[in-house]
């Protein structure tokens, strides 16, 4: 049986051995909002914006 | 940048602004070499669409495609004087529009702790003019078996908290938030 090298083991982008092994998680882009990008559901935003409110004392 | 920065909205540079809305505006700001450099303001035309008293401002030199670079480098003659514009424009904006939330986000993290450190060294000057918060990401890091991917992080799980940025707000480092959000002291 073959050893894999660190480099096979941790190199695994695209390569989808198996179905166990998830696709490249997606990265921040540079010039757009960081929260316009990871705040996707409803539920993300009602809960942020509930944050805020009560950060800032606002009654929503 | 050695110097501590100063925030000061009586020593700005003349803002041209290029909306009614006040969305985009843009100043020259000197460079240690004495040459000016053209930065634009701008604060996102629509709110989130999840949120939408949340606006975005961004500030830096236009990019080839004329787009900001906000991980420009940049070296100002007066620091002080450079962030006291923006955050000036941010203000008259803030009254014109005294329900929005207007943040901005740290592009990398020096230049998050960068605008942490600034916002408590004149906390006091600050604090007449906005609510000040902070946000946290926390983002999962994914893993194959013992080993960790180049890219680890997954933004589509991502998990974030609220502060209301005070005068006790920690100051060491180690305590970096990613983005920082002003309302209008009212």
């Amino acid at each position: 049986m073959k050893n894999d090298t660190m480099e096979d083991k941790v190199n695994v982008f695209g390569k989808n051995q198996t179905a166990d092994i998830p696709v490249k998680p997606p990265r921040l882009v540079s010039g757009k909002s960081s929260l316009a990008q990871f705040i996707r559901t409803k539920e993300q935003a009602d809960e942020l914006m509930e944050a805020l409110n009560k950060a800032f004392n606002k009654v929503p | 940048m050695a110097t501590a920065v100063k925030i000061n909205f009586n020593d700005v540079y003349d803002i041209n602004t290029a909306s009614r809305e006040m969305r985009s505006a843009s100043f020259d700001t000197e460079l240690v070499d004495g040459s000016k450099k053209k930065l634009m303001v701008t604060i996102s035309d629509q709110a989130h669409e999840l949120m939408p008293d949340v606006y975005n401002l961004a500030f830096g030199p236009l990019n080839a495609n004329g787009k900001i670079d906000d991980k420009a480098q940049i070296k100002h003659r007066d620091y002080s004087k450079a962030f006291s514009t923006i955050l000036f424009h941010a203000r008259s904006y803030l009254a014109n529009n005294p329900d929005h939330y207007l943040g901005i986000d740290g592009s990398n993290n020096s230049r998050a702790l960068l605008y942490y450190k600034i916002i408590l060294d004149n906390f006091e000057y600050l604090s007449n003019h906005f609510n000040m918060g902070a946000m946290k990401y926390y983002v999962r890091i994914t893993r194959f078996g013992k080993n960790q991917y180049e890219n680890p992080f997954d933004f589509k799980d991502v998990k974030s908290a609220v502060v209301k940025i005070t005068r006790d707000s920690p100051r060491y480092p180690e305590f970096l938030y990613n983005y920082f959000i002003f309302t209008k002291n009212n």
